[in-house]
């Protein structure tokens, strides 16, 4: 019997295999394990995104963690040229929200609008489905906020979240380390932690890891 | 123009009354200051009392605004996002140079489109260059002026502002100035009234007078 691959259902996102998966998307989702490791953590002192930086001969290296607005920040793994392009629409979509009800964008609010996109690219012919995890990050009314953005558009909210090669090393320990009260200088020291888990025998520096901390107090 | 639309709105009445304002800038050694009215007009009706005339469009860069007061609104936001847009994408903020051309080109579009903003505004500011006060009419025109005013109350403050201003003025040399020629234009203008709003752009930023400062300048 022939697999569902070799009958053709991994070539498009507009085709179900018969199992109702959509294979596409899991492909994408399969570059994002290959994207190198991003890490957020939460707790009700604030919130802390972390990533590790690869850096290739003299390339200057790449930012890894996105400024969205004043109270957003956000995180991708994956295929770089995809997140930038989200990153840049996250950015009008925010500034769009400010402009028009003169507060500052709910995360909840913004995931939604990243995920309505990334969503189409899973269900429209002839489009390939965007090929990175996104992590925002941010303080709004409900406090501080951490929503995951998946490459079928799914939204999750999250109190730790882990993504990238060795995500599946980062998330155990992750999940011995996490409560809610946290402080962030904790928080910090569990997400470096946490990378150098996941990137097992590669040589980390301090300039390798990129950190951006926001405190909240209630 | 050709089109009746446009014939229209430059002939009404009504239109020409809403531009009851005055607003100054200046530039001195080193900067640039400016005071706006907080009278908003509609007609002979006084319609707000604390209408906001002075607006941050970002570390540097300031607006003031005078005419239509939604068009305004929306332009100091508009103008507002795309500077934010800019700077989140490159890490640095856009000049003032910058600044006041976007807005002229979004005004400039609008009005080849026969329906222009109705404001007058100035942006007015600090970067690489010096200081700057550009203004904008409504077709989408800038210019790099040493000294500007806009609105009902103009012609009085420009009386001021020609007779006064001079290369290399102080700082308080130059806040005295724009606010002597505020001042002078709610003497005499109708539509000028209800107090002053003054700031400055330094290297150190924007800075706001507070009412007790406005009012030390005025009585020395």
């Amino acid at each position: 019997m022939l697999g569902p691959q070799s009958m053709g259902y991994d070539r498009t996102p507009i085709m179900y295999s018969p199992e109702g998966r959509i294979i596409q998307t899991e492909y994408a989702r399969e570059s994002v394990r290959r994207g190198s490791i991003a890490i957020g953590i939460k707790s009700k002192n604030g919130l802390v995104l972390a990533g590790l930086l690869r850096v290739v001969d003299l390339e200057e290296p790449d930012r890894k963690i996105h400024k969205i607005s004043d109270t957003i920040q956000a995180i991708f793994a994956g295929v770089a040229a995809d997140g930038r392009v989200l990153i840049s629409r996250a950015r009008l979509e925010a500034e769009i929200f400010r402009l028009t009800y003169t507060v500052p964008m709910d995360l909840r609010g913004l995931a939604v609008k990243i995920g309505d996109l990334i969503q189409v690219f899973t269900q429209q012919g002839g489009l390939r489905p965007f090929g990175v995890g996104m992590l925002f990050g941010g303080i709004d009314e409900t406090g501080p906020s951490l929503q995951f953005v998946d490459p079928g558009g799914g939204v999750k909210s999250c109190k730790a979240k882990a993504m990238g090669d060795g995500d599946s090393e980062a998330i155990v320990f992750l999940k011995e380390k996490y409560n809610d009260d946290l402080t962030t200088a904790q928080m910090v020291d569990i997400a470096k932690e946490a990378i150098k888990k996941a990137a097992r025998d590669i040589e980390l520096t301090e300039e390798s890891i990129a950190i951006e901390v926001m405190p909240y107090k209630a | 123009m050709n089109n009746p639309n446009f014939n229209r709105m430059t002939n009404d009445p009504t239109m020409e009354l809403k531009h009851g304002t005055t607003t100054v800038a200046l530039q001195f050694k080193g900067g640039v200051a400016a005071a706006a009215d907080r009278r908003a007009s509609m007609g002979t009706f006084v319609a707000s009392k604390k209408a906001e005339k002075l607006h941050e469009l970002n570390k540097f860069t300031m607006a003031t605004i005078a005419g239509m007061v939604s068009d305004a609104q929306y332009l100091v936001n508009l103008t507002r996002a795309n500077i934010n847009l800019y700077e989140l994408g490159r890490g640095y903020a856009p000049t003032t140079k910058m600044a006041g051309n976007l807005l002229a080109s979004i005004m400039y579009e609008q009005y080849r489109s026969y329906f222009p903003y109705w404001v007058n505004m100035l942006v007015i500011g600090l970067d690489d260059e010096g200081p700057h006060v550009y203004t904008l009419d409504m077709a989408g025109g800038i210019g790099d002026e040493d000294f500007a005013s806009t609105g009902s109350g103009s012609p009085v403050a420009y009386g001021v502002l020609e007779s006064q201003w001079k290369q290399n003025l102080t700082e308080e040399e130059g806040i005295a100035i724009a606010i002597k020629a505020l001042t002078t234009a709610i003497s005499r203008d109708s539509a000028t009234g209800d107090g002053m709003d003054v700031a400055i752009v330094n290297k150190k930023g924007i800075k706001r007078l507070t009412p007790e400062e406005v009012k030390a300048v005025q009585e020395a």
